[in-house]
């Protein structure tokens, strides 16, 4: 990405709200907007951070296309670290575009997605982890994320790292000080010690770490398949989820040939239905397309609805479903069992329970008379909860980047003990170490080797 | 006319004019006082952690120091035995006369070599270019290649009290006026202090009620051309400070030089004076202090531990305060001294100036301490002037390669801004620079620069075949359960079921390479097994460490592989931080991987910096 031009760019959501923004950066800045604005002062004159009232006019003819609000900010307080201008106008979608395009006619790039904080990453105005939080910021889906986006642009995630990451350093530094001033009269910290703070660490660790489940369905919703044989009413089901006649329901076997997708909000989670064709060998080439991305479905799922006919079990097909099912899911009680048609029945009892697994949880309903979907909605908030609850004040973790780095950081940590327990010299236990702090590091952005020997100077009286 | 001019005949002007002539180019050594060839200054000790890899590396790149130590030590440790090879580390006690007078010999003996008594005032240049030097007296010696190793000596400063007086080291003068000359040709220097503690009479301390330290029984030598050290060995001792001494050296500080400001400059902290140790660790109630022998035609030794430059009549009350020195009689005063260097980013890595051609520095005044660090330096930078006047490539060892590529990347890289001292932990592939190791990493080099024999190559060639066979060899003897199970359950390690190699066995915890060593066939007579076994023993049992390490030194090649051009302007990238931006533009990395390593230059700087070459246009 070059970071040398100007960008421009809307940076309201089009065709929402009264009034919509085109924001503009870099070094041409000034000089673009003395061209399409006429206000009560003129751009050089004209503070920074502060809003002028005035026109936006066509430089080619003059014409006066809006009547705009704007606001000048110089490089050194902007938010990218360049000179820049937001203009307000009025937000009409063609208006808007209208103006956007004459801001670019005169010299300036259409900014790509992120490139405003890209720009302010890459100035020094904000470091790594606030980027991404940033990032997510603008990705975020429902208000809940928001939340955790707003405190990891705070730094507590950085804090928390930052406190990991200065326990492990302390526990390398007495580790380093053992070989290097082995004449000092330095206190030797004992194994078993070491243990317990390196299991602390890693507990810590491993909370963040499972947050990430939770943390990515709080910021992209949670993924629910609904899988079963052919006609046991999964379309009805689905459509009972949403609240909506979206899909084609019919008697006929194999009527959902594609994957079919709603959404609801729930207490401020998105949860994302997918509809699938039924697991059966398909008869069609149509058919066999659906049950490719059936498959599909079943990768990408965080919980699976497997819909069975309580009216009509076929236990060896259904469990096939239910075998290939648990394949995919590692959590037992992230598959969740729907008896439809409980209408039909007359003694819920009677139904013959094709799988008793105690994680796994039975759930009759009728999906045509909208009986007991409530009862699966909860099961699905349940597991949600249960992955790890944003109630508590844990960091959550959602950007995967951030996952990837603190689970190889744990992995570290748990080679250091194991290493320790087996007395493994601690000599050879410094690239865990390292690898471990650089990891820690990678996600705060500062890497500092010096910190070590600082440590150990601070914390011990060398000098023979 | 010269070949090579060295100013200085300390650790690193010794090795550096010895270097020089053993490559066949005419030498002259100038020196302020011939008797002091090789002095120690301080600590009359040579290796310890870290720099006992050095010196083994000087040795293995064919420098003296290791052998003279092996010729006049009195008292031999091997650190850190209970670890790994990785981190043994060779100490010796020397006697500091025979030491000099051992280096001295070698230099007097040495072809192409002139020694001569002098101070050089003036580097003689001309158009940016080192071509002599010139003496207080007014003498000129014409040179192709000129390396200045001062050690302390310029402008010197010792303390004592409050009282100051210029001298290089204490008896001894200082070298007056050539900073001020390195100044005008445009070279920065700072100040830097270091510090030393007092000599007391052997026969006023009570010897009876202090911890004996003897050296080990057996001596494993520094040198790798020492076969056997047979030597009767004196012993160290070991007493405390108490709660008394400190009280007595607090009573001073109103004439402490550190405590009232007369020392501005920056000691070391790793060798800290006992009046800082007493201001920064107050809870500490006490302080090791080992008197260690200055020679064995003396009755002198030297109070490690107590590095001062208090007034005299608290050092002798201090002292006194102390188990076992009740009566002890000071022969000479500790101080601290205060002298100029030349901040390390101003030389490239073949040590030369970057501003001045065929001028080089090595040792203290690159702001490290240390004899073995000096030495070091020393021998790099005899090498590399040989080099230059050649017009060949420079030789500069990599972080990968040898401690002392970590030294002089460290110097230039991070710079410092108190004497550089090594440390194992400086060295990120400390697996893989071991002092067992230095002769396989660095003979070759030794040996091609003709200061390593053939027949010493030879050896080390035929050792390490030696030991790669032992190693695949382990690997491919298998033994029976009935064969091993003995072996297995006298050390409570699990029995085998079936047949398995020896290297399987090796790699237990539990298991010793003398556990196993009964399976290994060799030939009658030869010693070299009891010699590498400790190297066999850790390159099996650890392997997946060492690889682990193998494949991070891979790694970093590849952003060393990044080169950054020459003419780049750092103060005109914008997106760089301004700290980053000042360092960047001082120590002008050649590589992203060096650049990653400068502090104050983080990784969004380094981001940045890539994306900035990536927009660069390739041609201009």
């Amino acid at each position: 990405m070059r970071t040398e031009d100007t960008i421009a760019a809307i940076s309201t959501p089009i065709g929402k709200g009264g009034i919509g923004i085109i924001r503009i950066s870099g070094k041409d800045t000034f000089a673009i907007a003395e061209k399409v604005l006429r206000g009560s002062k003129g751009i050089s004159d004209a503070e920074s951070h502060r809003l002028y009232n005035g026109y936006f006019v066509n430089p080619e003819s003059g014409e006066k296309l809006d009547e705009v609000m704007y606001v000048k900010m110089n490089a050194k307080n902007s938010y990218t670290r360049e000179d820049m201008i937001e203009i307000n106008t009025h937000g009409g979608v063609y208006l808007i575009k209208r103006l956007l395009e004459v801001v670019l006619s005169q010299g300036a790039r259409l900014a790509e997605a992120g490139e405003f904080t890209f720009r302010a990453f890459i100035n020094g105005r904000i470091d790594l982890t606030q980027a991404e939080a940033v990032a997510d910021l603008i990705e975020s889906e429902n208000e809940k994320s928001l939340k955790t986006a707003i405190r990891q642009v705070a730094g507590e995630l950085k804090n928390s790292i930052k406190e990991i990451k200065d326990e492990i350093i302390d526990i390398y530094s007495n580790s380093e000080a053992e070989i290097d001033f082995v004449e000092e009269d330095i206190e030797r910290e004992d194994k078993d010690s070491v243990i317990k703070r390196l299991k602390k660490t890693s507990n810590n660790l491993e909370k963040m770490i499972e947050s990430y489940q939770a943390g990515r369905y709080y910021k992209s919703g949670i993924k629910v398949g609904i899988f079963g044989r052919v006609n046991v009413g999964k379309s009805s089901l689905f459509n009972a989820l949403i609240g909506k006649d979206r899909v084609i329901v019919s008697e006929q076997p194999g009527t959902t040939r594609d994957v079919i997708d709603g959404e609801i909000e729930h207490n401020g989670l998105v949860l994302k239905f997918f509809d699938t064709a039924g697991i059966r060998e398909g008869k069609g080439i149509i058919e066999n397309e659906g049950i490719k991305r059936t498959k599909l479905i079943m990768e990408n799922s965080d919980i699976a609805v497997l819909v069975i006919d309580s009216d009509d079990i076929k236990k060896d097909e259904d469990l096939e479903v239910y075998n290939e099912l648990k394949e995919k899911f590692s959590e037992n009680r992230n598959v969740l069992i729907a008896y439809n048609k409980i209408d039909l029945i007359e003694d819920i009892a009677e139904i013959e329970i094709v799988i008793s697994n105690k994680e796994i949880r039975n759930i009759f309903i009728s999906a045509k008379e909208k009986i007991g979907i409530d009862k699966i909605i909860d099961a699905i908030i349940d597991n949600v909860d249960a992955d790890k609850s944003l109630e508590n004040n844990n960091i959550l973790i959602v950007n995967v980047r951030h996952h990837e780095l603190l689970k190889r950081a744990n992995e570290g940590i748990e080679r250091l003990i194991k290493g320790y327990t087996e007395k493994i010299p601690n000599e050879f236990l410094a690239i865990d170490f390292s690898e471990t702090i650089e990891n820690l590091g990678k996600i705060t952005g500062d890497v500092s080797s010096d910190d070590l020997l600082n440590r150990i100077f601070s914390k011990f009286c060398i000098g023979k | 006319m010269y070949d090579v001019i060295v100013v200085g005949g300390g650790h690193a002007g010794s090795e550096a004019a010895l270097v020089a002539a053993g490559m066949g180019c005419e030498t002259l050594l100038i020196t302020m006082n011939i008797n002091f060839i090789a002095w120690m200054s301080c600590n009359p000790a040579i290796g310890g952690l870290a720099k006992g890899h050095l010196v083994k590396e000087i040795d293995a790149l064919g420098g003296e120091m290791a052998k003279v130590i092996d010729r006049t030590g009195i008292q031999f440790r091997m650190l850190n035995r209970s670890r790994g090879p990785a981190v043994w580390s060779p100490r010796a006690q020397a006697d500091r006369l025979m030491y000099s007078a051992d280096v001295k010999k070698r230099i007097e003996n040495k072809d192409n070599l002139t020694i001569k008594e002098g101070m050089v005032v003036e580097i003689l240049t001309d158009k940016k270019r080192a071509v002599g030097v010139k003496t207080s007296t007014g003498l000129i010696y014409e040179g192709k290649a000129v390396i200045i190793s001062n050690g302390t000596f310029l402008n010197g400063l010792i303390h004592i009290g409050l009282k100051s007086y210029p001298g290089g080291r204490a008896g001894e003068v200082p070298s007056t006026g050539l900073t001020e000359n390195l100044n005008k040709l445009g070279i920065k220097s700072d100040r830097l202090k270091t510090g030393t503690p007092p000599r007391i009479d052997g026969k006023t301390v009570d010897w009876e009620v202090l911890a004996v330290q003897p050296g080990d029984k057996v001596i494993i030598p520094f040198s790798y051309q020492t076969e056997k050290i047979e030597r009767e060995q004196v012993s160290c001792y070991l007493t405390y400070t108490s709660k008394e001494t400190h009280k007595i050296l607090l009573g001073g500080f109103d004439r402490s030089p550190l405590y009232t400001g007369v020392i501005k400059s920056t000691g070391p902290r790793y060798c800290p004076s006992i009046e800082t140790k007493i201001v920064r660790f107050k809870d500490k109630e006490r302080h090791q202090i080992f008197l260690e022998p200055e020679g064995l035609g003396t009755s002198e030794y030297y109070v490690n531990g107590f590095s001062t430059s208090l007034p005299e009549d608290i050092q002798i009350n201090g002292l006194r305060s102390i188990r076992g020195l009740e009566k002890a009689e000071i022969k000479r005063f500790g101080y601290a001294i205060e002298y100029d260097y030349f901040p390390t980013y101003q030389v490239k890595y073949n040590l030369e100036l970057r501003t001045i051609e065929n001028l080089f520095l090595a040792g203290q005044i690159n702001g490290t301490s240390g004899y073995e660090e000096a030495a070091a330096l020393g021998i790099m930078a005899g090498i590399n002037a040989v080099l230059k006047i050649r017009n060949e490539k420079p030789f500069i060892l990599g972080r990968q390669e040898a401690y002392i590529g970590v030294l002089i990347d460290d110097l230039i890289t991070k710079g410092t801004d108190e004497p550089y001292r090594m440390f194992t932990s400086r060295a990120e592939y400390r697996l893989l620079l071991r002092q067992d190791n230095a002769d396989e990493r660095l003979m070759e080099y030794g040996y091609r620069f003709g200061l390593i024999s053939g027949e010493v190559y030879d050896n080390m060639k035929r050792k390490r075949e030696e030991k790669e066979r032992i190693i695949i060899s382990l690997y491919d003897k298998k033994v029976k359960p009935l064969e091993i199970n003995p072996v297995l359950e006298s050390v409570n390690s699990s029995k085998v079921e079936s047949t398995v190699n020896i290297a399987q066995i090796l790699k237990r915890p539990e298991i010793k390479f003398s556990d196993i060593q009964k399976f290994i066939e060799q030939e009658k007579g030869s010693d070299t097994l009891e010699k590498i076994s400790p190297q066999v023993e850790m390159e099996i049992k650890y392997k997946g460490y060492i690889d682990r390490q193998l494949s991070q030194v891979k790694q970093t090649k590849t952003l060393e592989g990044k080169k950054i051009p020459g003419d780049i302007d750092y103060l005109k990238i914008k997106s760089i931080s301004s700290e980053a931006k000042e360092k960047l533009q001082k120590v002008r990395p050649l590589s992203i991987g060096q650049a990653s390593r400068i502090p104050g230059v983080n990784p969004t700087d380094i981001s940045v910096l890539l994306i900035h070459l990536k927009n660069m246009p390739t041609e201009k």
